[in-house]
């Protein structure tokens, strides 16, 4: 019986050994991941839904509406790692929208010691992003080799000077032009501002590549109105100032 | 020798129920872990791409010096955060129309007028040194020169997570829709030929390190156009002109050079008189102030009693006559006795207007600077100088660029000699000023 126990508990030890071997690669090479588009450094989340039901496109020959009921909680959220969109109706696209009216504004002849003024528009929204600047990327007004000279420092209107400068907000000197930054439809849901240097009334400032305007969080519209100042004196050069505004919105995310 | 082989045996069996319960368990871990779960490749943080330009392409530039504001030839800075350590050897933006998202099913739209053709990548920091390689391609199927591809097959430093990378694309061709949003699918890969096989299908993305989506949008510019005069603002009044602009009221000088009750001339001493200029001028080349004597010989003439005219004699001189058509000397002063008319001129050292700028400088021969040296030409050196009695007169003063208020103060000056006829001398003087634009 020994002889015949002995060759037979062998095999089954080598077979436990193979089995075991085999499960070590199997366990070695196991293992698949998938990317997950969201996340942050110390966590991550899908698109989840807790709530008692909903319905992404609800539809009638008169109306198109996503729906939800009993959702546990709706509106932003942030920490200092993370920033979210809670609720069923949340859109998974971030997006940067960036309006500029374009408009041609032409301002006649400057007259020494009189101080000239314009405005121009653009509107800037956001989602799912960290927050925006914007840059001012052009070159003061030039004409062919002279640049009027841009006030480096916010300074007020002086009409003995040659200055160009902008600001983004309401003014009252020279004379009443400008406006404040707009949110749409409103503060809780728009959340852009004058840069500073361009943030005071009646002080003017122009600094290439400065920015002129940000938002330092995921928001809505905010309409803003560029105002221009423009003096020159006696020694300013004859000529036609051409100012081409690019501007220029950069979202985080 | 039964009991053993019965011992050996239930271990035998012991062993077998204790291997069988491994491998189940070890099944049942294996069946968790092949199932599909979601880890994170991770996701490029604090990502952005500056534009240098935001103006779609085909857009003209009004200024003629720079092509910002033509939306082409633009640069894009690239910026983020790396949230995986790790070496990187490839990165790939691919820029679509429709979404931020990598692999996206709906693929990648083509975005109008947006090309990378011929592009090139500059001030790389945060990553592997060494040769770094640009290509652009269709991302597999789409428009042409819409992926850029940024490999180093040579890079060895790891990049650490949280660690920024930033580089340059030149030479980009923004969207030709103005006001526009469009993407940038971020992808950092640990081979570059993984990085070079890219593609926008949904399994084209590869196995690669982290990746995240950027939005951009073009902007309408906004034109504007003002216009600037060429001017040129003289006056010139019987005293000092304090006000900008030769504004308020001027009254034109009408000197009396002399002394006593009859304010006569004589050969005991010079007389002097003063008149008053301002200029302003944007000449971008400066003004010059000329200087013009009615009388031929550039002195005091005697007034014909009965015509009332000036007669042909110079019996008070010009002073500083120069002969020969040589450059005239520096002003002089009058000698005791000696009958003589000339002027000199000087910008008031106070009393400047306020913003005022720029500066002239006076010939010597009416240099100022010394009040009692006075100076008259009359010589045509055939250069600046042809003469008071030229055409067009005499330089006195001039700038090499723009003038904003300006003053000068010219004093007059003449005496009698001994001999000098008795009579009523008359001069009238014209300052001329021209501005080179």
């Amino acid at each position: 019986m020994i002889r015949h126990t002995m060759p037979t508990m062998v095999r089954r030890k080598q077979t436990w050994q193979t089995l075991g071997v085999a499960l070590t690669i199997v366990l070695g090479i196991s293992g698949m991941a998938y990317a997950d588009p969201m996340s942050s450094a110390t966590y991550q989340v899908d698109e989840t839904f807790f709530g008692s039901g909903g319905e992404l496109n609800a539809s009638s020959p008169n109306y198109l509406a996503k729906q939800s009921a009993g959702e546990l909680g709706v509106g932003s959220t942030s920490g200092t790692d993370y920033r979210a969109e809670a609720g069923f109706n949340t859109d998974r696209y971030p997006y940067l929208e960036f309006n500029v009216e374009g408009d041609n504004i032409d301002l006649g002849t400057l007259t020494p010691g009189t101080a000239t003024t314009a405005t121009a528009h653009f509107s800037v929204r956001s989602y799912l992003s960290s927050g925006y600047i914007v840059l001012t990327a052009s070159e003061p007004p030039r004409n062919s080799t002279h640049l009027l000279n841009p006030l480096l420092t916010a300074a007020a209107s002086n009409t003995s000077q040659e200055q160009f400068g902008i600001n983004l907000v309401a003014n009252t000197l020279p004379t009443t032009f400008g406006a404040n930054p707009g949110q749409v439809p409103d503060t809780t849901f728009g959340f852009g501002q004058a840069a500073p240097g361009y943030n005071t009334p009646n002080l003017f400032r122009y600094v290439q590549f400065s920015p002129i305007a940000f938002s330092s969080r995921s928001t809505g519209e905010t309409d803003y109105t560029i105002s221009y100042l423009y003096n020159v004196t006696n020694a300013t050069p004859g000529g036609s100032y051409h100012f081409n505004h690019v501007l220029v919105a950069i979202a985080t995310f | 020798m039964k009991k053993t082989v019965k011992t050996l045996q239930d271990r035998t069996r012991r062993q077998d129920l204790l291997a069988l319960f491994v491998i189940i368990f070890s099944a049942v871990s294996i069946a968790a872990m092949l199932a599909p779960k979601f880890v994170s490749a991770a996701q490029v943080t604090v990502r952005s791409i500056t534009m240098s330009d935001s103006s779609p392409s085909g857009s003209t530039s009004s200024n003629g010096n720079t092509s910002v504001g033509t939306g082409t030839n633009v640069t894009y800075r690239v910026k983020f955060t790396a949230a995986t350590t790790g070496t990187i050897k490839g990165i790939v933006i691919s820029f679509c129309d429709n979404t931020p998202f990598v692999a996206d099913p709906s693929g990648c739209s083509a975005i109008t007028g947006f090309s990378l053709s011929g592009v090139t990548a500059t001030n790389t920091s945060g990553l592997s040194t060494g040769t770094w390689t640009v290509a652009t391609d269709n991302g597999g199927a789409g428009a042409a020169n819409h992926v850029f591809k940024y490999t180093n097959s040579t890079a060895a430093t790891s990049t650490a997570a949280n660690s920024v990378v930033e580089f340059t694309i030149n030479g980009v061709t923004n969207p030709s829709t103005t006001n526009h949003s469009f993407y940038g699918r971020i992808i950092t890969y640990a081979s570059d030929t993984n990085a070079s096989a890219y593609t926008d299908a949904a399994n084209g993305t590869g196995t690669h390190i982290d990746d995240g989506g950027i939005a951009l949008s073009t902007a309408n510019n906004i034109q504007i156009t003002a216009k600037v005069q060429e001017t040129l603002i003289f006056c010139v009044a019987n005293a000092d002109i304090a006000a900008a602009n030769c504004a308020g009221t001027l009254i034109a000088p009408d000197l009396t050079l002399g002394h006593g009750t009859n304010l006569t001339l004589d050969s005991s001493q010079v007389d002097y008189g003063s008149a008053y200029s301002q200029v302003s001028s944007n000449a971008l080349s400066g003004v010059a102030i000329r200087v013009r004597n009615s009388n031929v010989c550039g002195g005091l003439s005697r007034i014909d009693v009965t015509l009332q005219t000036p007669t042909t004699g110079c019996d008070i001189p010009a002073v500083n006559n120069n002969t020969g058509g040589t450059t005239p000397t520096a002003s002089a002063t009058l000698g005791v006795g000696v009958a003589g008319f000339g002027m000199n001129a000087l910008t008031p050292a106070t009393g400047a207007i306020t913003g005022s700028s720029g500066t002239l400088a006076y010939e010597s021969v009416y240099d100022g600077t010394t009040n009692t040296r006075l100076g008259m030409n009359t010589t045509n050196d055939n250069g600046s100088h042809p003469g008071v009695s030229s055409t067009y007169g005499d330089l006195v003063a001039s700038s090499s660029g723009p003038l904003n208020n300006i003053k000068t103060t010219y004093t007059f000056g003449a005496q009698a000699s001994n001999i000098t006829p008795a009579g009523i001398y008359k001069a009238t003087m014209m300052l001329i000023a021209t501005g080179t634009f």
